[in-house]
């Protein structure tokens, strides 16, 4: 199962992040010959590289014309096992004899560094299965869990150099008392809160890391702005209670206002956005859609033990509704299905309908059985994570800083500049230097804590003060 | 209409004239597919039965693979011989006339942002020297951007069909091209998607969410005919993307799309009262992409090109080594972002250097206050200069009204500065 997902991408020809990984260890301009397929890129990378990568390869053809390359480990009557090896990372696969046209060879030696395999060593040298980072994604979304602890706990994960990064997506979606929303809370979302928060994950691990982990997500509560994270991702678990939804009020984001026409523009490049999102992981961007337009109605019936969706309602006993035109008065969820949590305006998805839709590949209550899921529960080496502990400090300097801005806000108002002229000069220095402490907490939690919510201007307002005083000190007279 | 009709006609003349371009590479092999379907082409490869044949059509090379059961019948340009097991290159062997390190030369330049300030015009023509220098062959406008203002799309669609399609074969790879981003997109033919991609919701509107109405409406959408004209697309695409009509569509068994301003066709692309954005895969089921790409290596192959090189250095954490054009691209966006920042600052800072300059009874202090605004003033001039747009986004005025405002600030200045 190791590195089967970078495996499949590379089978798929979907290496995007490999070649990110590659353009960087390329010098100069690199002539590329791609008559050989994608993997022979690798073969561009740079001396620094040199001892990570294949220097010549065995080439496996299979039926369907893909032409993968790396190292022939075995072959028998049945199968044949290859290693695909890209930059520092490698990767095996077995290939039914049936899918396998062609095997051809190599004749360059490689050098020695890339004859040991990652797989069977780890960060630390110490040799066993695959390395698995758990990354807790708790608390409040865009508070919480946002941009910088994010940052912190994949540079604490960058360091292990982890086969698996588990994503565990728990967020609180809950009113000011702590009373959990019920499924049909439909909460006010916009799109740009995911789309700070998600190319974290695709686009710059990739880059800083050299190499892209195997990702699995597993959703305890991906609710609201969280929910359109984890369809980035193809390898999606739920646990028994978990669900994902909770975007359907985006088609009444503007309300009013304006004019309609411009209001469905705005809902269209948002669907764009969420659609592109399930389509990178893989998943069939309907059911997003169906999560976040209210209006679509979907249905599915079970083919070949495969979910097949339909753009509609039901037409046969068959066929199982999801999704109802919810803005329209007769399909309105009644208050029996909202207390219940069995709505169907918009979609939420329970670990049973994830599972049935193929959205989640099972249902795990604990990381144990992940792993057990996953087939590594006997060799996966957990690495000490410390993303609770990086959680955990990011509110405790969050609440601090809450604290502080109104605190810094009102010390600025208290400082009067009266008394002769070095103490009316002091007093202003001294204002100046509260202002620029409100600066720096602004930029340092910037996007998550607001400053007009302690009834303070922005940063810009702030730099105006600043000026406004340095001339008053010009005007003042001994 | 009849304007219309004249476009229809002249894309279905280039596109006969692409079609009657023979699909010959340097030698003509011929392949019958068990289907009856006969394709010529080179034969670059054959293993174990599978061939890979490459052809030519309109100048772009593609090679493609046919597995054993597809193939019924082979016939050899050179006798019975066949194409070695390993990839050949008859081009490669033969002279290579081209005097640089050989392959088509591609440059990635992205347009990222909003439309108007960091993707404009002007950065986009000030990088054709830099293409032209490195000897580019191919451009690729790698487009991520949520769109802006209407007034910059001409302009840009101007500059990429006035300025590069006459010297680069120009396509467009889609991470994300909204309202004003697609439009300038559109006089593209070539377009590709990223899986992510998304192109559409073009409806033009301005403060609380309203839209365009009357001839200002009507003008916009006339322009978008004629860049869908440009760009070789069926006009009806766009306007589901600008107004909210319905777009349906028909595939016949040739993969050709017919479309439809009505929900007649056998897909519908787009309800009545919806605007249209596209995502990957419906771009591309309905021809509207040429192809869904992620990394470079697949789009250069995607385009035709086995051989081809992609201008630049490396950058790390960049999925293109960046060439000359691309960085001078970059550092526009980065000189765009310092200039709204000063700009702002700036602006501020002399309003209050002026309010003091003019209440100063002083004057000693009238001159240092003056000196400030001076040189304050001089700093936003500077700035507006370098980056004309600002002007329009941060002042909220026409450049000419913006030098106008200039002059009038220097009177003010001089006036305050000669009271006694």
């Amino acid at each position: 199962m190791k590195n089967s997902r970078l495996m499949q991408a590379l089978a798929d020809g979907l290496i995007r992040p490999v070649a990110r990984c590659v353009a960087s260890a390329m010098v100069g301009s690199a002539v590329i010959g791609a008559a050989v397929g994608g993997a022979s890129m690798l073969m561009a990378s740079s001396p620094a590289q040199a001892g990570m990568v294949v220097s010549s390869e065995d080439e496996l053809i299979l039926k369907d014309g893909r032409i993968i390359q790396g190292e022939l480990l075995e072959e028998t009557e049945t199968e044949v096992k290859f290693r695909i090896v890209v930059g520092s990372l490698s990767a095996i696969r077995t290939y039914p004899r049936s899918e396998v046209l062609a095997v051809t060879r190599g004749t360059e030696a490689k050098p020695e560094s890339a004859k040991q395999p990652k797989d069977s060593m780890s960060a630390d040298g110490s040799s066993g299965g695959p390395s698995v980072y758990v990354m807790e994604l708790t608390g409040e979304w865009g508070r919480d869990i946002a941009v910088p602890p994010i940052r912190d706990m994949l540079k604490d994960a960058q360091q292990y150099k982890p086969d698996i990064v588990v994503l565990v997506i728990d967020n609180f979606y809950e009113d000011a008392f702590g009373n959990e929303f019920s499924d049909d809370k439909l909460e006010r979302f916009d799109i740009f809160a995911v789309e700070e928060i998600e190319p974290l994950f695709t686009h710059e691990v990739p880059v800083e890391w050299g190499y892209e982990p195997r990702w699995v997500v597993w959703v305890k509560n991906a609710m609201g702005g969280a929910a359109p994270l984890p369809f980035n991702f193809e390898e999606i678990y739920f646990a028994p209670e978990g669900r994902m939804g909770g975007i359907g009020y985006l088609i009444y984001s503007w309300g009013t206002m304006g004019d309609k026409v411009v209001r469905e523009k705005q809902l269209s490049l948002r669907l764009g956005h969420l659609e592109g999102m399930a389509i990178r992981g893989k998943h069939d961007p309907m059911i997003i859609r169906a999560m976040s337009e209210m209006r679509m109605e979907m249905c599915y019936s079970m083919e070949g033990g495969k979910a097949v969706l339909h753009k509609r309602l039901p037409e046969s006993p068959n066929e199982i509704l999801l999704t109802d035109n919810g803005t329209l008065e007769e399909f309105q969820d009644d208050m029996q299905a909202r207390v219940r949590g069995n709505t169907n305006d918009a979609l939420t998805l329970k670990a049973d309908l994830a599972q049935a839709l193929g959205v989640s590949k099972g249902t795990v209550s604990s990381i144990d059985e992940l792993l057990w899921e996953l087939g590594i529960q006997r060799e996966a080496r957990l690495l000490d994570s410390k993303s609770e502990r990086i959680t955990e400090r990011w509110k405790d300097s969050l609440v601090r800083a809450e604290r502080l801005m109104p605190k810094l806000a009102r010390e600025y108002q208290e400082i009067q500049v009266q008394g002769d002229y070095n103490e009316r000069r002091a007093a202003r220095s001294r204002r100046i230097a509260k202002l620029e402490q409100l600066i720096r907490l602004i930029r340092q939690y910037e996007g998550v804590l607001n400053p007009r919510q302690y009834g303070l201007p922005d940063e810009a307002q702030m730099q105006v003060w600043i000026e406004e005083i340095k001339q008053e000190q010009i005007k003042d007279r001994r | 209409m009849m304007k219309r009709l004249t476009n229809i006609l002249a894309m279905a003349v280039a596109v006969a004239a692409i079609a009657m371009v023979s699909p010959m590479a340097y030698a003509t092999d011929t392949i019958v597919l068990a289907d009856g379907t006969t394709l010529e082409g080179e034969i670059v490869r054959e293993v174990n039965g599978a061939v890979w044949l490459k052809t030519t059509v309109g100048g772009l090379e593609s090679t493609k693979f046919y597995g054993p059961a597809q193939v019924k019948e082979i016939r050899r340009d050179s006798g019975d011989e066949p194409a070695p097991e390993t990839p050949v290159n008859r081009r490669a062997e033969a002279a290579d006339t081209n005097a640089r390190t050989g392959g088509t030369r591609i440059a990635v330049v992205t347009l990222e942002e909003m439309v108007g300030t960091y993707m404009s015009a002007k950065p986009l023509l000030d990088a054709i020297p830099a293409l032209e220098e490195e000897g580019v062959d191919v451009v690729v406008l790698k487009i991520n951007s949520g769109g802006g203002a209407l007034l910059e799309i001409q302009r840009l669609q101007d500059a990429i069909v006035t300025e590069l399609k006459p010297r680069f074969r120009v396509v467009s790879w889609i991470e994300s091209a909204i309202s004003a981003a697609a439009m300038t997109s559109h006089v593209v033919e070539d377009i590709y998607f990223m899986p992510e991609g998304n192109y559409g919701a073009c409806t033009g509107w301005s403060g609380q969410l309203v839209a365009m109405k009357g001839r200002g409406l009507e003008e916009v959408l006339y322009s978008m005919e004629k860049a869908s004209a440009e760009g070789r697309k069926d006009p009806k695409i766009m306007r589901s993307m600008q107004i909210d009509e319905p777009l349906s569509a028909t595939i016949d068994d040739y993969g050709q799309v017919t479309w439809f301003q009505n929900e007649d066709g056998d897909y519908l692309v787009n309800t009545k009262g919806n605007i249209l954005t596209f995502n990957s895969v419906d771009a591309e089921k309905y021809g509207f992409s040429k192809g869904t790409v992620s990394t470079i290596d697949e789009l250069a192959r995607a385009m035709g090109y086995s051989e081809y090189e992609y201008v630049g250095e490396k950058v790390d954490g960049l999925l293109f080594p960046v060439s000359k054009a691309e960085k001078q691209m970059r550092e526009w966006r980065e000189g765009i972002a310092r200039a709204e920042k000063r700009l702002a600052e700036f602006r501020a800072k002399y309003d209050i250097s002026v309010a003091n300059a003019d209440g100063a009874q002083d004057k000693r202090l009238r001159g240092t206050f003056l000196g400030r605004a001076t040189r304050e003033l001089a700093q936003i001039e500077r700035i507006i200069r370098d980056h004309p747009n600002l002007a329009l986004f941060q002042m909220n005025a026409m450049p000419e009204q913006v030098e106008e405002w200039f002059r009038q600030q220097h009177e003010l200045l001089d006036r305050i500065r000669r009271r006694d």
